[in-house]
C-alpha cells in the first residue's frame, strides 16, 4: 500500500464510523456535529483524489458554513432536540434501501472503473487550473451561479421578512 | 501533491498531541475542587440564560447566516480568479465584475427593504428572560448553539 | 490590445440575449421597488411585461441564427426548439404577471418581489429549454424551482407555506437525484457536454452501466419536476396551496421548460440508447396517464382536480416522447403550448371565481356558475374541453397528434391506454360542466367582475379554438423547430 492509501484508510474508517453515527445519533445537535466530521473527510477525500481546491471549498462552505446553519435552524425553529423526534416507523425499510442502493453502485462504478484507482493527474485540480477552465470554458455557468445566489437571497429574505409584521 | 501537505499534517498531528497531552497532565498534576462558578460554562462572570419558554430567535439571525453563506461561496469564488488574475488578464477582471455586481445587488436589495435592519418593530415578550443559571437543560441549550 | 484579450475565448451573447434582458429587467425591477417602497404595482408590471416583450423579441431574432450550433463554449444551443420553448415561456411568464397582479392587488398581499421573482423564474425557465451541457441544465433547474419555491409560499396562507415547505423539500431532494445522474453522466463519459456524451455513447468508449444509471437518475429528476408519476406527490398540495396565479404559472411554465429540457437531453446526449430508455418512458407515460386520470375522480377541489389532470398531461406529453425524432419533437411542442393555453386559461377562471384570495375552489362553488357569468362558465367549459381533448379545441389536436406520432413508432398499446385514459378522464372534467349548467347556485357568492382579467382569461381561450380550428398556423413552425442541432 502507499501512504495515499493509508490515508484513504484512516479516511473512510473516520468518514464511515461518523456517518452512521450521523444516522444514528439521538440528538439532532449531535448529528449536526457529526455531520461536521463526516463533511471534513469527504474534503480530506478530495484532497487525495488530488482535488485541492475542492477539498478546500467542501471544509469552508460545508463544514464552515452549512453545518452551521443548521444549528441555526435548530435554534430558530425551537425543533425538539431529543430522541423521540428523530425516530420514525420506516427504519427497517430505509436501511434496505440504503444497501441496495451501495450494492447497485458498487457493482456500477465497478464494472466502470473495474477497480483500477482513477488516474490522478496532480496539476488538474489545482486552483490555478481551476480558474483557467473556471473562467475560460464554464464563464456562463459562473454567471449563472451567482444569479443563483441572488434569487436564493431574495427568497430568504421574501419568506422570512413576513415574520417582522406584527 | 500530497506530499506538499505533509508539513500541515505534521502541524496538525503536533497541535493535537499539545492540546491532548497539556488537558491530560493537568487532569493529573491539578487538585480537583470544582464549585459553582467554575462549573459554569463561562467562567468570564456571564451567567447563562435559559432560553425563554415559547419564544423563539427572532428569523432575522437566519437571513445574516444565508448573508454570510452567499457572500462566503462568493469569496471562495474569488480564489481561482486571484490565483489566475495575470493569465486571466482582463476578460476574467470583467467576468468577476459581472459576478460580484450580482452579488452586490442582493445586498442592495436586503440593505434597502431592512433585512439588515435590527429594531424589533413590535416585541412579543418584553420581559427579560429570567435569569435561572445552572439549570441542566438551560446549560445543554447554551452549549448546544 | 483590449481586443485581443476580450476576443479569447471568443464570446457570442447573442443566443442568450433573451435571458440577459430579462435578467436585466428582474435586477431594475427588484431594486427600483426597493428604492422606492411606494412605487405602484402597475409601474412594475408594465416593465416586467416591456422585459418579457424584448426577450421575445431578441429570442424571434434567434430563429434564423446561422453562427455555431452552440456558444459560449458549448454551452447553449442556438436551435428553433429553443426559440419556440423561449416564446410559449415568455407568453405563459407574461400571463401570470398579468394574473399576479390583479390577484395580489385584490386579496391584499401584494408584494413587490412577486414580479422579480416571476422573472427570474422565467429565466431559468428559458435557459433550461437552451441549455446545451448538464452543469447549465441544473443550474437552470435550481433558478427556476427556487423562484418557485418562494413564490408558492408568498401568501401568508398557512396553506402556501405548507404547500411551499412541500415543495422545497421534495424538489431539493429531485435535485440531488439529478445531480446524482450528472455525476454518472460525467462517470460514463467524461463530460457532461450533451454533444459530447452523445459521441461517447456513440462510440461505444463509455460506461454503459453508468450511462444506464446516469439516464435513471436523471429521469428521476425530470419526473419530480414534470410531476410525472410515482414522482407527483407534491403536485396536488403544491398547487392548492400557491397563490391561483403563481399555481397557473407553474403548472404552465415548469411543464414546458422541464420537458423541453427532457427532451433535449434525451433526443441528443442519450439518443445513443434510446432503445434503452424507450421501455422506462413508456411504463412512466402509462402510469402517469392512468394514475392522474382516475385520482382526479375522487378530487372534490378544483385546484386539486386540476393538478392531477396535469399529471395526467404530462403522461400524454412522455407518450410523444415514446416516438422519438421529429414527429415526436414536434407533437410533444403543440401538446405543452395547447396544454399551457387550457392550463392558464383554467387557472385564470378558478382566480375570477374565487373572486378574491382562496376562497371557493370547491366543486361545489361551481355548481350554477352559469346563473351567475355565463362568460366565466363559457370559458371555463372551453378550457375543460380542451383539456379533456375534444374538437373543436387545441387540446384535441394535440392528443391526435402524440397518438399519431406514438402509433407511427409502433406504441399502439399505449396509445390505446391513453386513448382509454382520456375517456376516464372526460368523467370528471364533464362533472364539472354538468355542475355549472345543471344545478342551482349554492350560494350568491359573486365572481370577480373586474374587466380587464377577464380580458386576459379570453386571450388563451382565444388562442386554443384558434389552434384548435386551424393547427396549421403553428404547426408549420413547430415542424422546423422540432429538429434539435447540436
Amino acid at each position: 500500500m502507499t501512504g495515499q492509501e493509508y490515508v484513504f484508510a484512516v479516511l473512510a474508517l473516520v468518514g464511515t464510523i461518523s456517518a452512521i453515527r450521523l444516522v444514528t445519533a439521538k440528538n439532532v445537535v449531535h448529528a449536526a456535529l457529526y455531520l461536521v466530521v463526516t463533511l471534513s473527510v469527504v474534503g480530506g477525500v478530495y484532497l487525495l483524489l488530488a482535488a485541492e481546491f475542492v477539498g478546500w471549498v467542501q471544509i469552508l462552505i460545508y463544514v464552515g458554513a452549512i453545518v452551521i446553519l443548521f444549528l441555526f435552524g435548530l435554534m430558530l425553529t425551537r425543533a425538539p432536540i431529543g430522541r423521540e423526534a428523530l425516530d420514525n416507523q420506516q427504519r427497517g425499510i430505509a436501511f434496505l434501501i440504503g444497501l441496495g442502493i451501495l450494492g447497485g453502485l458498487v457493482y456500477l462504478i465497478q464494472g466502470a472503473f473495474s477497480w483500477s484507482g482513477p488516474r490522478l493527474r496532480p496539476s488538474v485540480g489545482t486552483t490555478a487550473q481551476l480558474g483557467q477552465s473556471l473562467f475560460r470554458q464554464w464563464v456562463l455557468p459562473f454567471e449563472a451561479v451567482s444569479f443563483l445566489l441572488l434569487a436564493a437571497l431574495i427568497g430568504a429574505v421574501v419568506l422570512s421578512r413576513r415574520d417582522d409584521r406584527p | 501533491m500530497l506530499s506538499e501537505y505533509l508539513p500541515i499534517a505534521v502541524l496538525a498531528t503536533l497541535a493535537v498531541l499539545f492540546g491532548v497531552a497539556s488537558l491530560g497532565v493537568s487532569a493529573l498534576l491539578r487538585p480537583n475542587r470544582p464549585t459553582r462558578a467554575k462549573l459554569a460554562p463561562y467562567e468570564c462572570g456571564i451567567e447563562p440564560a435559559r432560553l425563554p419558554a415559547g419564544e423563539r430567535f427572532p428569523v432575522k439571525f437566519y437571513v445574516v447566516a444565508m448573508l454570510f453563506i452567499i457572500f462566503d461561496i462568493e469569496t471562495i469564488f474569488l480564489f481561482p480568479w486571484a490565483v489566475g488574475f495575470r493569465q486571466l488578464g482582463l476578460f476574467g477582471l470583467a467576468e468577476m465584475a459581472v459576478f460580484i455586481a450580482l452579488v452586490f445587488v442582493a445586498y442592495v436589495y436586503v440593505w434597502k427593504s431592512g433585512g439588515l435592519d435590527w429594531r424589533e418593530p413590535a416585541p412579543r415578550r418584553a420581559a427579560a428572560a429570567p435569569p435561572t443559571a445552572l439549570e441542566p437543560e438551560a446549560r445543554e441549550v447554551v452549549r448546544a448553539g | 490590445m483590449l481586443a485581443q484579450f476580450l476576443i479569447h475565448p471568443p464570446i457570442q451573447l447573442g443566443p442568450i440575449g433573451p435571458e440577459l434582458v430579462l435578467t436585466g429587467t428582474a435586477i431594475v425591477v427588484l431594486l427600483g421597488a426597493a428604492f422606492n417602497p411606494r412605487i405602484g404595482h402597475s409601474t412594475l408590471l408594465l416593465v416586467s411585461l416591456l422585459g418579457l416583450a424584448g426577450a421575445a423579441l431578441v429570442s424571434i431574432g434567434l430563429w434564423d441564427w446561422g453562427g455555431e450550433l452552440t456558444v459560449l463554449a458549448g454551452m447553449v444551443a442556438t436551435d428553433r426548439f429553443a426559440v419556440v420553448a423561449r416564446l410559449i415561456l415568455l407568453g405563459i411568464a407574461a400571463m401570470g404577471l398579468v394574473y399576479g397582479y390583479h390577484y395580489f392587488r385584490r386579496s391584499g398581499e401584494a408584494r413587490a418581489e412577486f414580479y422579480p421573482l416571476v422573472l427570474f423564474a422565467t429565466a431559468g425557465m428559458t435557459l433550461i429549454a437552451a441549455a446545451a451541457d448538464l452543469i447549465l441544465v441544473f443550474l437552470a433547474l435550481e433558478i427556476l424551482s427556487l423562484s418557485l419555491y418562494v413564490l408558492t409560499g408568498i401568501s401568508a396562507r398557512l396553506s402556501s407555506v405548507e404547500g411551499s415547505m412541500k415543495y422545497f423539500l421534495l424538489g431539493a431532494f429531485s435535485s440531488a437525484f439529478f445531480l446524482y445522474g450528472v455525476a454518472m453522466a460525467y462517470g460514463a463519459t467524461g463530460s457532461t457536454r450533451l454533444s459530447a456524451i452523445a459521441h461517447a455513447l456513440a462510440g461505444q468508449t463509455g460506461s454503459l452501466g453508468l450511462a444506464l444509471a446516469a439516464v435513471a437518475f436523471l429521469g428521476i429528476g425530470f419526473g419530480f419536476k414534470v410531476a410525472a408519476v410515482p414522482f407527483h406527490m407534491w403536485t396536488p398540495d403544491v398547487y392548492q396551496g400557491a397563490p391561483t396565479p403563481v399555481t397557473a404559472f407553474m403548472a404552465a411554465g415548469t411543464k414546458v421548460a422541464a420537458f423541453a429540457a427532457l427532451i433535449r437531453v434525451l433526443e441528443t446526449s442519450f439518443q445513443p440508447l434510446t432503445l434503452d430508455w424507450t421501455p422506462l418512458v413508456w411504463t412512466i407515460a402509462a402510469v402517469t396517464v392512468v394514475a392522474g386520470s382516475l385520482i382526479a375522480i375522487a378530487q372534490t377541489d378544483i385546484k386539486r382536480m386540476l393538478a392531477y389532470s396535469s399529471i395526467a398531461h404530462a403522461g400524454f406529453v412522455l407518450i410523444a416522447l415514446t416516438a422519438a425524432g421529429q414527429d415526436g419533437i414536434s407533437a410533444a411542442l403543440f401538446y405543452l403550448l395547447a396544454y399551457a393555453l387550457m392550463v392558464l386559461g383554467a387557472f385564470g377562471v378558478v382566480m375570477l371565481v374565487s373572486a378574491r384570495g382562496e376562497g371557493r375552489t370547491s366543486l361545489a362553488s361551481y355548481a350554477g356558475l352559469y346563473r351567475r357569468s355565463r362568460l366565466l362558465a363559457g370559458l371555463l367549459t372551453l378550457f375543460l374541453l380542451s383539456l379533456a381533448g375534444i374538437p373543436p379545441t387545441a387540446g384535441f389536436i394535440a392528443k391526435v397528434n402524440v397518438f399519431r406520432a406514438a402509433v407511427a413508432a409502433g406504441h399502439w398499446p399505449l396509445v390505446l391506454v391513453g386513448v382509454l385514459a382520456s375517456v376516464v378522464a372526460a368523467f370528471f372534467y364533464i362533472r364539472v360542466m354538468v355542475l355549472m349548467y345543471m344545478q342551482e347556485p349554492q350560494d350568491d357568492a359573486e365572481p370577480d367582475r373586474s374587466p380587464w382579467p377577464r380580458v386576459a382569461v379570453a386571450v388563451p381561450a382565444v388562442l386554443t379554438l384558434l389552434f384548435g380550428v386551424f393547427p396549421g398556423i403553428v404547426l408549420g413552425v413547430l415542424d422546423k423547430a422540432a429538429i434539435l442541432r447540436w
